[in-house]
């Protein structure tokens, strides 16, 4: 197997008080587990293929309504990527993709619920974009490129993806705030100096830009990342 | 063979006493008639508005190049120009703050990534103009009279509304013809004297440093527009020219529509691409969200300006084509 | 006729879908590195679901009028579109995957990306939140695909330009297409305004 090539000669026999876990497979579930935890900022969703974009640069414009859109793709795309892959071992593509649509569909009502004691007018912030994320394309960049498909790390993959995407959501929904309207979470910050086309789609596209252009550019840049790279190949 | 005659030399091999540089100073000295011009009317604020963009462009421009792993070159001056031209669009009681922010997104949003100066897609200052007017909508659009001089520090309270603005709820200004061309009336800093414009104009023509054709089919398209649709109903001659005068339409026309690495390079594109500048323009003036449109025509016609070039190119490759089969074949 | 015209022309413009409302964006990243045929198709299955989607959507809508709470407009009635796009899509893929079964399974994946999209699903979704007629309505659902035509010329002609130029390192990709879009979006929204699309 790929992920034996790198592992020490007496990994293999090594074992942990003669049970059957042995130095290899701990090995190779660390450096799996890096992989997935890596995911959390080079296969993020909005950072690689540019999925979910629409709420990010239109709906997220306070620090409110980025909680709000990540416990809503949380809820919503987690179970819904996980069960169409899974479905897709057994029926044709677009069965899977109907079936994915279906159950993010039903895991709207939950995420309703959560999201509505956030404020009393978060639904009219996010608008339109909160029904949108039922629809967004995530199950297409999970089940295209899979090789292996054990299913453990198909989980872990996506719950580091999302939450990777929740803490960008969250990150730019605080920038934009506080250069929009000089606030936090609704406190006035007493910034004076305000720039109100901040809140608009055009510079929701150039923030994202700009934030994954600093992303590539630590991920070029430091060894670290570099080694996990690496280890991604490995892996795939 | 006798080798001690050839010469050996880096390329470009064809070089001219005009370089970049000496381009971008004779665009330079066309832009300080303006500033003087602002300077009789609202004072050293102005110099001092200039001087920070100018600054501000060139110490980020320089910033990019060096978090770009590009060459730092200090005697780029093209950073200058677009530092220049930004704060004559806005008015003179414009705080420093809006001026910085505005020249940092021309240089860092629409530079910077795709390349550096020379590059870009857009026009930078028309990009950091649009950029401002989204901003700070009620700042950029509120002017104060002219012949009042403005302290160089502190907040100024500016409450006049341009021609422009007027023109757009339907009112009819009333202004007078001298006072339009020289400028004495409400209005962008330095896009109002008529005089300046066509004086930094000509010395731009007779360097050939802009190109006639791109800013003759925009005036065409402009005044063609303003006469066949006015939106007040007085003499022709007199609404065409208050449209004109009352806002960067001119301004615009030659220093924004003519930047080269923006513009067509081919002659028959340049035409039609002033053409539609001149369209959009009076369009987003008629029913745009803003009473000024230069900025937001030039940046969407920036997109489709290559595409103009390779067509071009395509028809004057057929059209060369067709011209050589119908020649008569010469008898042999 | 006329309130179709000017529908479409406000959907195209004023109120394009990708430009001003930012949906889209990833459709148009993928099928904008792919071959013409692809792309084609594409557009022509986007059409075709945002228009059968829009014309049925109408004649149910009604039914949901008398639910005006928050819950019903942002869960319900998506839910009960979803339902009927489910339908739609269904149908379409099973009648093409017995009669055209080569080039169904050649093109699968094409099609579930042209119907599972934020583009259809927001413009069904941004047209049956006014109250428009019928005509309205598909005029306003042709217009947003015309606009994503439009778009999606325009972006692969910006990544054609942007491969050319000497772009930095770190801007590679899509960092430097979502700059090129912003400004676009930054043009178009000259015509719109200083408001908030709604």
């Amino acid at each position: 197997m790929q992920e034996n090539r790198n592992l020490p000669n007496d990994a293999k026999t090594d074992t942990f008080f003669g049970s059957r876990i042995n130095r290899a497979s701990v090995l190779r579930i660390s450096r799996r587990l890096t992989v997935s935890v890596g995911n959390l900022f080079f296969k993020n969703p909005i950072l690689v293929g540019g999925i979910i974009l629409s709420p990010v640069i239109s709906a997220v414009t306070t620090f409110r309504s980025g909680v709000a859109i990540s416990i809503a793709v949380i809820i919503i795309c987690i179970p819904s990527i996980i069960i169409s892959e899974l479905s897709s071992k057994y029926a044709p593509f677009w069965v899977s993709a109907i079936i994915g649509a279906l159950v993010s569909a039903l895991m709207s009502v939950p995420a309703y619920k959560m999201i509505s004691p956030l404020s009393p007018d978060i639904f009219d912030n996010i608008g339109i974009y909160f029904p949108i994320i039922m629809l967004s394309s995530f199950s297409s960049a999970f089940t295209h490129n899979r090789k292996r498909r054990i299913f453990i790390w198909s989980v872990t993959d996506v719950v580091c993806a999302v939450c990777g995407f929740a803490f960008f959501a969250i990150l730019i929904g605080s920038i934009r705030e506080i250069l929009a309207y000089g606030t936090f979470n609704g406190k006035l910050l007493g910034i004076e100096f305000k720039m109100s086309g901040v809140a608009m789609p055009f510079f929701g596209f150039i923030l994202v830009g700009f934030i994954l252009a600093i992303v590539q550019k630590i991920k070029n840049s430091t060894v670290f990342f570099k080694n996990l790279i690496k280890r991604r190949k490995e892996v795939q | 063979m006798n080798t001690s005659r050839i010469q050996k030399k880096a390329p470009p091999h064809i070089r001219t006493s005009r370089t970049a540089p000496i381009i971008l100073l004779d665009v330079i000295i066309s832009i300080l008639p303006l500033y003087f011009m602002a300077y009789i009317y609202y004072g050293l604020r102005v110099i001092v508005l200039g001087a920070i963009g100018a600054l501000t462009c060139f110490l980020l421009n320089l910033i990019a190049s060096a978090l770009s792993s590009q060459k730092v070159n200090i005697y780029n001056i093209a950073p200058i120009v677009t530092g220049l031209l930004i704060p004559l669009a806005l008015p003179a009681a414009i705080d420093y703050s809006i001026v910085i922010c505005a020249c940092a997104f021309s240089i860092l949003v629409v530079e910077m990534p795709f390349g550096g100066c020379g590059f870009n897609f857009f026009n930078p200052a028309a990009a950091g103009i649009a950029f401002a007017a989204f901003c700070w909508p009620t700042s950029v659009f509120t002017y104060t009279e002219p012949l009042v001089k403005l302290p160089v520090f502190g907040k100024i309270v500016a409450s006049s509304y341009s021609p422009a603005y007027y023109l757009k709820l339907g009112a009819v200004p009333k202004l007078d013809l001298v006072d339009l061309l020289t400028g004495e009336f409400v209005g962008p800093m330095g896009t109002s004297c008529v005089f300046a414009l066509i004086a930094g104009f000509i010395f731009l023509l007779v360097r050939k440093v802009i190109n006639w054709r791109t800013v003759l089919s925009y005036f065409v398209a402009v005044i063609a527009m303003f006469a066949l649709f006015p939106r007040i109903h007085s003499d022709s001659i007199s609404s065409v020219l208050l449209e004109l005068c009352s806002g960067s339409v001119i301004f615009g026309g030659i220093f924004m529509v003519s930047e080269p690495v923006t513009a067509p390079k081919r002659n028959i594109p340049k035409y039609i691409y002033g053409f539609l500048i001149g369209i959009f323009t009076v369009l987003f003036r008629y029913y745009g969200g803003f009473e000024q449109g230069v900025a937001f025509a030039v940046l969407i016609l920036n997109i489709f300006s290559p595409l103009l070039d390779l067509y071009s190119e395509k028809v004057i490759y057929y059209s060369r084509r067709v011209r050589i089969a119908r020649k008569p074949k010469s008898s042999e | 006729m006329k309130e179709f015209l000017i529908a479409l022309l406000s959907a195209v413009t004023l109120q394009n879908i990708l430009f001003t409302r930012g949906l889209g964006a990833n459709p148009i990243f993928s099928i904008s590195r792919r071959s013409y045929k692809t792309s084609a198709l594409f557009c022509g299955f986007m059409a075709y679901f945002m228009l059968s989607l829009t014309a049925l959507s109408f004649w149910v809508s009604p039914l949901l009028e008398n639910l005006h709470t928050a819950f019903s407009s942002y869960v319900l009635r998506p839910i009960v579109y979803l339902l009927i796009l489910t339908i739609i899509f269904a149908v379409t893929c099973f009648v093409l995957s017995k009669l055209f079964s080569d080039f169904f399974s050649e093109n699968e994946k094409t099609i579930t990306s042209a119907c599972f999209n934020c583009a259809v699903f927001g413009t069904v979704l941004l047209t049956l939140s006014k109250p428009y007629s019928f005509m309205q309505s598909l005029g306003y659902a042709s217009g947003a695909c015309i606009g994503f035509i439009l778009a999606l010329i325009i972006v692969s002609e910006g990544q054609r330009r942007i491969e050319l130029s000497p772009v930095p390192k770190s801007f590679k990709g899509l960092p430097v297409s979502l700059i090129y879009i912003g400004l676009i979006s930054l043009a178009v929204y000259g015509l719109v305004g200083h408001q908030l699309p709604a």
